[in-house]
């Protein structure tokens, strides 16, 4: 064997040893139209059932995310690090699969995160040339195990449970430090807990799970039941109702607590949807745009589009029932909005209202009137959309 | 839901308030333990006369023209109040307000 044919082999036989064992995925990049995101986990199973609706389009389009966490959907825009090792994306029935990021990385197409990217250390700004596109709403909860007595907590007594620590903030039953569970600084979660509860993310207290999952399990398997604690995006938590709990939130300068939605065990949403719920942030999709602010990216242009309305949704893609179905909230269903995270409302009345719609599918039910057209409607709800009679 | 199911279900929840919070202090004009500017008062006038748009519960019944309006206002959810008292949390000030953290 020549020296160049030893080498080969070696290299070959490195190559085997040295890379993940995903060798045998598909490279991501060679997907059927790719758009490749990043960001955090509470948006991945929106994501998960979008990807598979696009990916068995007649045009498909291919989804593929990677999700070590909310504030990696702005810093490689910032600090210009490049995201590597594998992601996922879905087949058209659902099934998650794995494919592999190139080896020298990639600049994503886009960043999904459940927070403003300027809440996270080392961002300053949003850098020029980067786009934010506001998507549906994610709600935030704080959690007990179902087995728990607690119903309520205040923004005040999450201050000093996860300001203090559990032991130190002697806020009862929350004073077991081992079951103070909790995020670390990139975790949108954790950030939008903190800010609702005037802590910086950089005090906040607790046992960092790292992920949405670990955190229910943590609270499911408590020794200590009665004391634990800990947090989680709401569709996380009702999609796992039979082991956790939210609790209702009172927000400063509110007289009672709230569950967001109008009853504990309901799921309409109805108390994020019109400000009693404080708990609430946009998705953001900071996205590379040209100098008009139009994305580069035709895939992404397509994707970030759907949700913002800037195109089209193919017939066959519902992805408004889809976002209702993951437990988030399209924009056409609130009245109330605010500009900074966790920060002041105001009301809003969407272009294109679907509250109605949305409590049908969300809830199961709604007080409005069924429609086939503007004709059955009148009085106070004169405009037929989505099927039930709306105020405009 | 009508406006007196909904009164009803206030005069509870503030029936319950008022159990569980049996010293709480009372709010002032910017709310236990208030330190964010959107905190105006629901509690009355400046002038000490009733605020029409502040029902007997505490709710708000008018068009809400604040934040804390839209966080208060009438509405036939389900709530429960969560007692900011130094008994529920001994932290607290003696006037209400957080300390700062360690």
């Amino acid at each position: 064997m020549t020296s160049i044919a030893r080498l080969s082999a070696w290299s070959a036989m490195l190559s085997v040893l040295i890379l993940p064992s995903t060798a045998g995925a598909v490279d991501c990049t060679e997907l059927p139209n790719p758009t490749i995101g990043v960001g955090g986990s509470a948006s991945k199973p929106l994501l998960a059932t979008v990807g598979a609706a696009l990916a068995g389009a007649e045009d498909p389009l291919t989804v593929i995310y990677q999700s070590p966490g909310a504030c990696f959907a702005i810093t490689p825009y910032v600090d210009g690090t490049t995201i590597t090792g594998t992601a996922n994306y879905w087949d058209p029935d659902g099934t998650e699969q794995v494919c592999d990021l190139p080896l020298t990385g990639i600049v994503p197409d886009f960043g999904m995160s459940g927070v403003q990217g300027t809440l996270c250390e080392g961002v300053e700004e949003i850098p020029a040339g980067i786009g934010d596109f506001a998507g549906p709403v994610t709600s935030w909860s704080i959690l007990v195990p179902q087995v728990s007595s607690q119903t309520s907590i205040s923004a005040e007594a999450v201050y000093f449970v996860y300001g203090y620590g559990a032991t130190l903030g002697q806020v009862s039953p929350w004073t077991i430090d081992a079951e103070l569970y909790s995020r670390n600084a990139t975790s949108a979660a954790l950030i939008a807990v903190a800010l609702g509860a005037g802590i910086p993310p950089a005090k906040f207290k607790g046992v960092d799970v790292k992920t949405n999952q670990a955190m229910i399990s943590s609270l499911a398997m408590s020794v200590n039941p009665e004391a634990a604690i800990g947090f989680t995006s709401t569709e996380v938590a009702d999609a796992n109702r039979g082991s956790v709990r939210t609790l209702a939130f009172q927000a400063t300068g509110q007289h009672c607590a709230y569950w967001p939605d109008s009853t504990p065990t309901g799921f309409d949403k109805a108390n994020v949807r019109d400000g009693h719920y404080f708990l609430w942030s946009p998705y953001h999709f900071y996205v590379p745009v040209d100098g008009s602010g139009v994305i580069e990216h035709e895939a992404t242009r397509k994707f970030v589009g759907y949700f913002t309305g800037a195109e089209p949704v193919p017939e066959e893609i519902p992805l408004l029932d889809i976002i209702i179905d993951n437990g988030t909230i399209p924009q056409c269903a609130m009245t109330v909005w605010r500009d900074t995270e966790i920060g002041p409302l105001y009301s809003l009345a969407p272009d294109a209202p679907c509250g109605c719609y949305y409590e049908a599918l969300a809830a199961g039910s709604t007080s409005c009137t069924p429609c086939t057209d503007d004709s059955a409607c009148g009085g106070d709800a004169p405009v037929c959309r989505h099927g039930y009679c709306e105020a405009y | 839901m009508t406006k007196q199911i909904k009164s009803t279900i206030w005069q509870i929840v503030f029936v319950l308030g008022l159990g569980a919070c049996g010293d709480q202090n009372e709010p002032d004009d910017d709310g236990v333990g208030a330190s964010s500017s959107t905190t105006a008062g629901l509690s009355g006038t400046t002038d000490g006369t009733p605020d029409p748009c502040v029902g007997d519960l505490g709710c708000w019944s008018c068009e809400p023209a604040l934040p804390v309006h839209l966080l208060n206002r009438c509405t036939g959810a389900s709530c429960e109040p969560f007692a900011n008292t130094r008994e529920r949390l001994p932290l607290l000030a003696a006037d209400g307000s957080l300390p700062p953290l360690p």
